[in-house]
């Protein structure tokens, strides 16, 4: 009799509270976050299932929904409520935050994502590099009925392995922005609006062009082009002094940057030899090892390179080796200037310690890093770096020379 | 005995049967048959000749018409009574018991004979088709066995097909069955206990055991239970199954019949006792533990690594059968973030239109397929085809397309009904089958949480069932280590050297095949 009882109990008083219906649940691929003048303007995408799954072919893949509010939970709230759907976030992909909201620092939005039970660790998050986070989220792109899973993709599977783009996670990016010497870079995603030879508005005003364009671009006309007018991008990359905003880098100093940080990618270096015939290679393996000294403020940097020749213009034999020891002595020239100019701009232009040297300090020399941790900031322009550079070429592909 | 305090609180199930008043045999042959007659009715299927020996002395030869073997009768009774015996015996003694017990002792030539002098016995003896012999003035009879009666040949089995395996299967006649069994094991080991179950149906139950190997303790237990029993008619294994298994209140079942000589003997050897029952082609094996119906056949055929991986797959399947719907259900109504991205979008798309939930609509497959089970088990052979069209093309096709159910339930509800046919034992389908509507109602109420809860609470009911007073999870829970050379997976023939210790054997050890590495040596 008792089991009996327990049964009615379990079936009839449970009352299925979290229990959601699949046609009530609105998911919400991608949020974008604009700092407004009290508060914050959330905006949400959410996915409309039926124009994906070929029922309705008609409606768009997906439609936005904003609000503001003076915390991002009660815009959340308000954007809920406007909405159809019951929003869903555990299906989130990425988190776009403007630059303003990005320079006032990414705490309260780290605080919000983490603390969310829906929100997974392990998305993305962007900064919108001169744009705003809504129109970023408004962009139709014709490969993908969900402009941000595109970028997802870009920035998390398969794209991770070039080396001209960074892959971090909410949970990497919370493990280091407040930390000293540990300092952060994100992903800034923009929007791609060249000027189209077909483009018969070229003789409008700037701003009124700006407009036109993200009109075209949240409409299906954009996907309905071959050569759509806006796309998606990552070329920049956006630099965090503890959670501050502080600068960019661009694409060709982010895969330095990755070259710094020991990672194994792709990555394409490129000489001019004689200041006239171009040279490049691709490599693929890294040995970056930093040794710091931080009350001499000495860092060594060693970097070892390996990669294959991919392309050469300079009219050598390069079947005999040493004239590809002369090539990788350009390389490697060439990979240091580049690194000591990158480095420069750290210490001087956005003062940040991208390369975590505090970090490194902190693991091999602990006792000093102590002393020298309270005033780091000012520590870190100060340093004085050496570089030494080792580019090994180990193929130099299927050809040894096409000049006779 | 603690095993049987169930029977305790049963008073009458206590008592003896009663014993029937013993009714000796009349002196006048006249009087006998017309008293047989009497009892019998004036039945078309009795056949009572009356014959007339040289001396005058008068005899009769009864029989039940189809239950004996007609020929032999004419020519083993009959011919030796009027010819032969006249011819030999031309000075047949004038007393009548010793023309009876010459006729019996030196004449009539059948292995099995023997002699009575009761009416009951009498009767029993006819009806199961032996011959009775009466001679006027004797008050005995004489009882040959010409048993003979039209009978099924010996077929490949219906339900436990096996790939590499022997292709016969128990029929319906007793002794043709104990016979396959002898054929298959040559020890003089080999031990049937007879016993007669059912009042008016006689039913001829045999317990197979062999001596030395199993454990006395199952087969006192069998030959007790089957000794209680009180039955007008028993017709089947399955009712006697219901009989004598451990009474306790469970879907599952805590013996199986198997229709296999050799999952029979195999049995036996490994310390079972097997229970057949006259008028079935199957056999009861006991203590059934429930792992042993993942144990297929042709698990022993296959080498090693393969049939390893089949009975892994077997495990699977039936765990898929439970669990697949409920997990289904679960996963649309509380944890949508577990389904990949792109496939949530597309079931949501598909939902959009559909009417009912997704409980319903796995229901609403799950009873489709049901039926069309149980329509192909009982149609003519004829209507097949058609059924095969109506079935899986209309209603499968047009049930999506009508917008009753989506693709997803479909796939959900032939994921489940293909599992249940790689289980190969119905008996423990059934059960899972059930279970899998009640993980569905679990799972739509409290999603994963309810799953778990209700799975733990599914193998705890499983830990406490016993078969014959063994563990039913055996060896799982209480885990052995030796028996699992057997279980999840096979090992060799030479690692096995000993039998299942769940069985408690007498004769622990199988087998003493050395082992191939120091054979090498």
């Amino acid at each position: 009799m008792k089991r009996i009882l327990l049964v009615i109990c379990v079936v009839l008083l449970s009352g299925c509270r979290e229990q959601v219906g699949l046609k009530e649940l609105g998911l919400v691929a991608g949020l974008g976050i604009d700092k407004i003048e009290d508060g914050y303007l959330l905006t949400a995408q959410v996915v409309n299932p039926n124009a994906i799954g070929g029922n309705d072919s008609n409606a768009l893949p997906i439609y936005s929904v904003s609000a503001e509010g003076e915390t991002l939970y009660e815009a959340f709230q308000k954007i809920d409520n406007q909405s159809i759907h019951a929003l869903y976030l555990a299906h989130l992909h990425v988190i776009v935050i403007d630059e303003t909201t990005a320079e006032e620092g990414l705490n309260p939005i780290l605080d919000f994502a983490l603390r969310h039970t829906e929100i997974r660790p392990d998305i993305n998050i962007l900064v919108a590099y001169e744009e705003t986070s809504q129109d970023i989220l408004n962009v139709l792109i014709p490969n993908d009925p969900i402009p941000v899973s595109q970028l997802d993709i870009y920035v998390s599977m398969v794209k991770s392995h070039t080396g001209r783009l960074g892959s971090y996670n909410l949970y990497d990016t919370v493990k280091s922005v407040n930390k000293t010497g540990l300092d952060t870079v994100l992903n800034a995603a923009s929007i791609d609006r060249e000027p189209r030879p077909d483009n018969d508005s070229e003789d409008e005003d700037d701003s009124e062009d700006q407009q036109d364009k993200m009109d075209v671009a949240s409409s299906t006309d954009n996907i309905s082009k071959i050569l759509p007018e806006s796309n998606l991008e990552i070329k920049h990359f956006a630099v965090f002094n503890d959670d501050k905003l502080v600068g960019y880098l661009d694409d060709t100093e982010i895969q330095l940057y990755n070259i710094l940080q020991n990672k194994d990618k792709y990555y394409i270096l490129k000489i001019k030899v004689e200041d006239d015939y171009y040279v490049s290679m691709e490599a693929n393996r890294v040995n970056t090892k930093i040794h710091t000294q931080v009350a001499d403020r000495k860092v060594l940097i060693n970097c070892e390179v390996t990669g294959i020749l991919t392309e050469n213009r300079y009219p050598m034999d390069l079947s005999a080796g040493h004239n590809v020891e002369i090539l990788e002595e350009y390389f490697s020239e060439q990979l240091k200037k580049d690194l000591l100019a990158l480095i420069e701009k750290t210490q001087t232009e956005v003062k940040a310690d991208i390369f975590r040297i505090g970090g490194h300090a902190y693991n091999w020399e602990n006792e000093n890093w102590f002393n020298v941790k309270g005033h780091w900031d000012e520590i870190y322009p100060t340093l004085d770096f050496e570089v030494n550079v080792d580019v090994v070429i180990e193929s130099i592909g299927d050809i040894e020379n096409l000049y006779e | 005995m603690d095993l049987f305090r169930f029977y305790k609180g049963k008073k009458n199930s206590q008592e003896p049967p009663p014993q029937l008043k013993p009714k000796p045999l009349k002196t006048s042959l006249k009087e006998n048959v017309a008293e047989i007659k009497n009892v019998l009715g004036d039945v078309n299927d009795l056949l009572v000749r009356e014959l007339e020996l040289n001396n005058g002395v008068k005899a009769g030869v009864i029989g039940i018409d189809g239950l004996i073997d007609s020929e032999q009768a004419q020519r083993l009774i009959i011919y030796v009574l009027t010819i032969e015996l006249p011819l030999i015996d031309s000075e047949v003694p004038q007393k009548r018991q010793e023309l009876f017990d010459r006729i019996f002792n030196s004449r009539i030539s059948m292995i099995d004979a023997s002699t009575g002098t009761d009416f009951n016995d009498l009767y029993d003896k006819l009806l199961t088709g032996q011959v009775v012999v009466l001679i006027d003035g004797v008050p005995q009879c004489m009882y040959f066995d010409c048993k003979g009666w039209e009978m099924r040949s010996i077929n490949e089995p219906a339900t436990e097909k096996s790939l590499r395996g022997p292709k016969d299967s128990f029929v319906e006649t007793i002794r043709v069955n104990t016979a396959t069994l002898r054929r298959r094991i040559k020890d003089s080991r080999l031990r049937f206990d007879a016993h007669q179950v059912g009042s008016s149906s006689k039913t001829d139950v045999f317990v197979a055991y062999i001596e030395g190997i199993t454990n006395p303790e199952y087969v006192k237990i069998a030959n007790d239970r089957i000794k209680k029993i009180q039955l007008d008619i028993l017709l089947n294994t399955s009712e006697l199954i219901q009989l004598i298994e451990d009474p306790q209140r469970t879907i599952f079942p805590r013996l199986i019949e198997t229709e296999r000589p050799d999952k029979v003997a195999a049995a036996l050897m490994e310390g079972q006792v097997a229970i057949f029952v006259d008028g079935t082609p199957f056999a009861i094996l006991a203590p059934f533990y429930f792992t042993s119906a993942f144990q297929s056949i042709d698990d022993y055929g296959n080498e090693t690594i393969f049939a390893s991986f089949k009975r892994i797959m077997r495990y699977f399947c039936y765990f898929a059968i439970i669990l697949t719907p409920g997990f289904y259900i679960a996963l649309t109504t509380f944890h949508q973030e577990m389904i990949p991205f792109s496939l949530l979008i597309t079931i949501i798309s598909q939902r959009t239109t559909q009417p009912f939930s997704t409980f319903v609509e796995t229901l609403i497959v799950l009873i489709l397929f049901e039926i069309l089970r149980e329509a192909s088990l009982r149609k003519p052979d004829a209507i097949g085809d058609s059924m095969t069209i109506v079935g899986s093309l209309i209603i499968g096709q047009t049930i999506v397309e009508a917008g009753l159910v989506s693709y997803a339930a479909i796939i959900m509800g032939a994921l489940t009904t293909i599992a249940s046919f790689v289980v190969s034992s119905t008996k423990i389908n059934v059960p899972a089958r059930i279970l899998t509507v009640c993980f569905m109602i679990v799972g739509t109420q409290l999603g994963f949480y309810g799953i778990t809860l209700a799975f733990i609470m599914l193998i705890t009911h499983m830990c406490s069932l016993t078969s014959f007073g063994e563990p039913y999870l055996a060896p799982l829970a209480p885990f052995n280590l030796q028996d699992q050379k057997d279980q999840l997976v096979r090992l060799p023939f030479n690692w096995m050297k000993k039998r299942p210790q769940i069985l408690k054997s007498q004769d622990q050890v199988r087998h003493d095949l050395p082992n191939l590495e120091k054979e090498d040596n």
